[in-house]
């Protein structure tokens, strides 16, 4: 089968040219498909970090009322998809630190039990909640006396 | 927020934070700055940000520990 090319040799470059652009649009348009979710993933960890940095310092050196609203910022914070779970169970548990729900006295712990929720949304992880327990008493012992 | 070292990184820090304090509730944004001053290795900034802030350790020997736990 033949295609009717125009005879002219300007309506031929141009037609080619279009046809060039047109095949440059779609390939760049595919390629930002592909990578999107990689480059939100990592202007996503970019972001976060300087309040990841200060709600580590305020949880391990600062008062209790300054960790609490650093940490709460930090919960409300774009995560990774594949790192929010872990980011959520560790927000979780220091949370829970704070509020003395690793004391094996405390009843019906919201933060705890948040922790034990995203902890099983990875797949692989233990969860059981005497191994999320002594996780949280290696935390509470980071807190400054 | 840009990392700089100088009197151009302290502005420009100072800037960004305190566009930051309209969107965060305090002390989020001093707290912050604390952590960018250790991470630049500013440690007498950061000690006077630490104090500033009501923290209890503010001394050389926590500064460093302070940066260690955020990490390079």
């Amino acid at each position: 089968m033949k295609l009717p090319l125009p005879s002219s040799p300007l309506a031929r470059i141009l037609l080619s040219h279009t046809a060039a652009f047109l095949i440059a649009i779609l390939a760049g348009s595919a390629y930002w498909s592909a990578h999107r979710d990689s480059t939100d993933s990592i202007l996503s960890l970019i972001t976060r970090k300087p309040l990841a940095d200060a709600a580590n310092l305020a949880f391990r050196f600062g008062p209790p009322d300054h960790a609490r609203v650093l940490l709460e910022q930090l919960r409300q914070a774009p995560s990774v998809p594949a790192l929010a779970p872990g980011d959520e169970m560790l927000t979780e548990l220091r949370l829970a630190v704070l509020d003395g729900e690793h004391e094996p006295s405390a009843q019906n712990p919201p933060h705890f039990a948040a922790a034990i929720v995203a902890c099983r949304r990875f797949q692989r992880s233990n969860c059981d909640p005497d191994r999320l327990q002594e996780l949280a008493a290696k935390l509470a012992q980071q807190r400054r006396k | 927020m840009t990392l700089q070292s100088g009197s151009h990184a302290a502005s420009s820090l100072d800037d960004d934070l305190r566009a930051l304090s309209a969107t965060v509730p305090a002390p989020t944004p001093d707290i912050i700055r604390l952590a960018v001053l250790l991470e630049q290795g500013r440690l007498d900034e950061a000690g006077a940000a630490c104090a500033a802030l009501g923290w209890r350790r503010c001394d050389p020997q926590s500064l460093v520990e302070m940066r260690e736990a955020i990490g390079p």
